[in-house]
């Protein structure tokens, strides 16, 4: 347990010092203050790093970073998507709705390829490493995120076989079934970040890898950008020009309405989007001196 | 700089001789009682490295260890000169003001 709190200090303090504290915590005994020491030293450690890492653990840093940041800005992309699904003649009412509409799907359609093609020279890095060496270990974590994936689309199509068994009555055993998509979606989301940053950590990745996932990254977390700016318009629309829907409730049990779930949504975004462009800026930079 | 300042009690620790992480933290618990946790230990220890005023030893053991270097031993003078001013300023003007009463 205190070991793995380790994993919460930044890459290059766990390089510098990771082994002298594990050798340290091997000694001492556990106790919650020890903990709670290793919790503040480690938010103490992002608030004040080391000296710049090697080039190579920056860029990997923004991969994983930017990654991280979009799972999570998929999460509320969701909520937004199934926020609008049923306002069609929504963007009718007025241009700037059906524009930022279209933007933000654009700008998605263009996400998702660019993480495809940031993804693809770390996978055939991976799988030639996993080839030679024949590790174990590299073994799992590749198949993970397909594993996870389709884990996932399993518990959805599930839940659409049961519906369409019901005649769209959820009853107890859709929301059990609506409950098993969630922990998927969750426990899926957390295996396509966290699998692809332990392999990045244990394969070599060659200089031409990087040069193309990088700046994918950088594609990727600019259409967040783009995407959350849409949203903002799309808001905006809302509030001026149809306020009838946006006053309209939404989500589970009706509990706010379509106005303030497209803000959180934002705010979310916006967050997100700004970490990831930070992250995107220093690998891009890093790339320089690879 | 505190008398609990856990960089001052490292580098008292370490003017006895290198000491790995552990070391310290045991030795600081007998000469000052205090109980430097993993994470105060570890940041207070990289934040003097950075200031050049500790050194790592090199060893294949994971327990690396640590030496005062020249100008950490100056700095540590410094502030232990200080904090003995301080104190017999501070008991002399106790023991005055004990008389007085």
């Amino acid at each position: 347990m205190r070991k793995r709190l380790l994993s919460l200090y930044p890459e290059p303090w766990r390089e510098r010092y990771g082994e002298e504290m594990a050798a340290l915590l091997d000694e001492t005994p556990p106790s919650i203050a020890a903990i709670l020491d290793l919790l503040r030293g480690a938010l103490s450690a992002h608030l004040r790093p080391l000296a710049p890492a090697a080039p190579a653990t920056r860029a990997r840093g923004t991969i994983a970073h930017v990654l991280g940041c979009f799972i999570v800005f998929c999460v509320a992309g969701s909520g937004f998507a199934k926020t609008t699904e049923n306002d069609d003649d929504t963007e009718h009412v007025h241009r700037l709705l059906g524009i930022s509409h279209s933007f933000i799907l654009v700008a998605a359609v263009i996400a998702a390829g660019a993480l495809a093609l940031a993804a693809a020279p770390l996978a055939i890095a991976s799988l030639a490493h996993a080839r030679r060496t024949r590790e174990p270990n590299l073994m799992r974590l590749i198949a993970t995120p397909p594993a996870a994936i389709g884990m996932f689309a399993g518990s959805v199509g599930l839940l659409v076989l049961w519906l369409n068994a019901h005649h769209h009555r959820a009853g107890a055993g859709g929301w059990l079934l609506l409950g098993l998509c969630a922990l998927c979606a969750a426990a899926g989301g957390f295996a396509c970040w966290a699998a692809p940053r332990a392999i990045m950590r244990r394969i070599d990745i060659p200089r031409s890898a990087f040069a193309m996932s990088v700046p994918a990254m950088a594609l990727v977390a600019l259409c967040m950008a783009v995407i959350a700016l849409a949203t903002a318009v799309f808001l905006v629309g809302i509030i001026a020009d149809a306020p009838h829907v946006g006053a309209a409730g939404n989500g589970p049990g009706q509990l706010v309405d379509v106005t303030a779930s497209i803000a959180i949504q934002l705010a979310v975004m916006l967050a997100l989007s700004a970490v990831a462009a930070c992250s995107a800026a220093r690998g891009l930079r890093s790339l320089r001196a690879l | 700089m505190r008398s609990t300042d856990p960089s001052v009690l490292i580098m008292a620790s370490l003017a006895e001789g290198p000491k790995h992480g552990y070391a310290i933290t045991r030795d600081v618990h007998e000469i000052a009682g205090v109980a430097l946790g993993p994470g105060t230990l570890y940041g207070a220890i990289a934040r003097l490295e950075e200031r050049g005023l500790i050194e790592p030893l090199q060893t294949d053991d994971r327990r690396r260890p640590y030496r005062l270097t020249g100008p950490g031993a100056a700095v540590l003078r410094e502030q232990l000169t200080a904090q003995e001013r301080v104190a017999k300023l501070g008991l002399r003007r106790l023991s005055a003001a004990e008389v007085r009463t």
